[in-house]
């Protein structure tokens, strides 16, 4: 279970710094240990992602502050809104999270990806999540929180896989 | 000349104006759609050289889209856009007639050049 656990947690963060890094933008995730849920900002830009399958099941949520986002915004041909931004990147963090746990025989579906409201997000962190991951970057806080159910019983590694993975393009 | 024409259908306005914006620049005539249902309504009025189709989108999905296409009859080529990997999914687009699989997100210059490609071999 450990094992699975801490799989799970490198799927999301490498994940989550991949995705940045296709934006430019350096992340870096913060240790569990250094981490103080009391200590969150205030994040202008929150999505979520609901997402099932067997042994995994519930919503992942990106929340960006406004300052990191402007980072995007540096390059003119980005003429992107940052609710859409996050709502896209939500669901590309979830796609590549998908795309990890196929080497773990544990299949995702996803739903279509929201705009969360602070205010819904701050919810949704009084509810409980499951687990929650920092990252920082020179412009502050990111943060992916997940809440659900997890059984890690049903992960069973299946080894390395020719999947194909973010920018690939495949001719058929 | 006459510009070729591409369809760009995603639920995502960064996505939409990322890749129609990249093959605007090269010259082609790029049109929106924010779904599926909207994207069929587009291809009804007029003539596409190619579309740029996403798998996760509210009303109608790329893949349902797909397979209510056809577009081996239409003679219409279609590329998917998607951040989806798993295997069975992108056999069921390849069986309903996509030409190719890109996952979010690509490089632009390399989705450009793929569709010049598949058009100019079509052409």
């Amino acid at each position: 279970m450990h094992d699975s656990r801490a799989a799970l947690d490198i799927i999301i963060q490498s994940s989550t710094v991949e995705l940045f890094h296709s934006w430019g933008i350096a992340v870096a995730p913060v240790a569990r240990n250094l981490f103080r849920p009391e200590q969150f900002q205030s994040y202008e830009l929150v999505a979520s992602i609901d997402f099932d399958g067997r042994g995994l099941n519930g919503t992942l949520a990106l929340a960006v502050p406004q300052s990191v986002f402007a980072l995007v915004k540096q390059d003119p041909t980005r003429p992107h809104t940052g609710r859409d931004w996050v709502r896209e990147n939500v669901n590309q963090l979830l796609g590549r999270i998908k795309g990890r746990l196929l080497q773990f025989q544990v299949t995702l579906k996803a739903g279509l990806p929201a705009v969360m409201t602070p205010e819904a997000f701050e919810q949704m962190r009084a509810r409980g999540f499951l687990a929650v991951y920092a990252f920082r970057t020179l412009r502050g806080e990111v943060l992916v929180a997940l809440s659900g159910q997890v059984d890690y019983s049903v992960f069973v590694y299946s080894g390395a896989t020719t999947l194909p993975s973010e920018g690939d393009i495949i001719l058929f | 000349m006459e510009r070729k024409s591409v369809l760009v259908v995603d639920d995502s306005e960064t996505i939409r104006k990322q890749v129609g914006g990249a093959l605007a620049r090269v010259g082609f005539d790029v049109v929106e759609a924010v779904d599926g249902l909207e994207a069929l309504e587009r291809i009804d009025e007029r003539k596409f050289s190619l579309v740029i189709l996403d798998v996760n989108m509210p009303r109608l999905n790329g893949i349902e889209l797909l397979e209510r296409l056809d577009p081996k009859k239409r003679g219409l080529l279609v590329l998917m856009l998607t951040t989806e990997v798993e295997p069975a999914i992108i056999e069921r687009a390849k069986k309903a007639g996509a030409r190719g699989w890109m996952i979010k997100p690509v490089n632009l210059d390399q989705l450009v050049r793929t569709v010049e490609k598949l058009i100019g071999a079509a052409a």
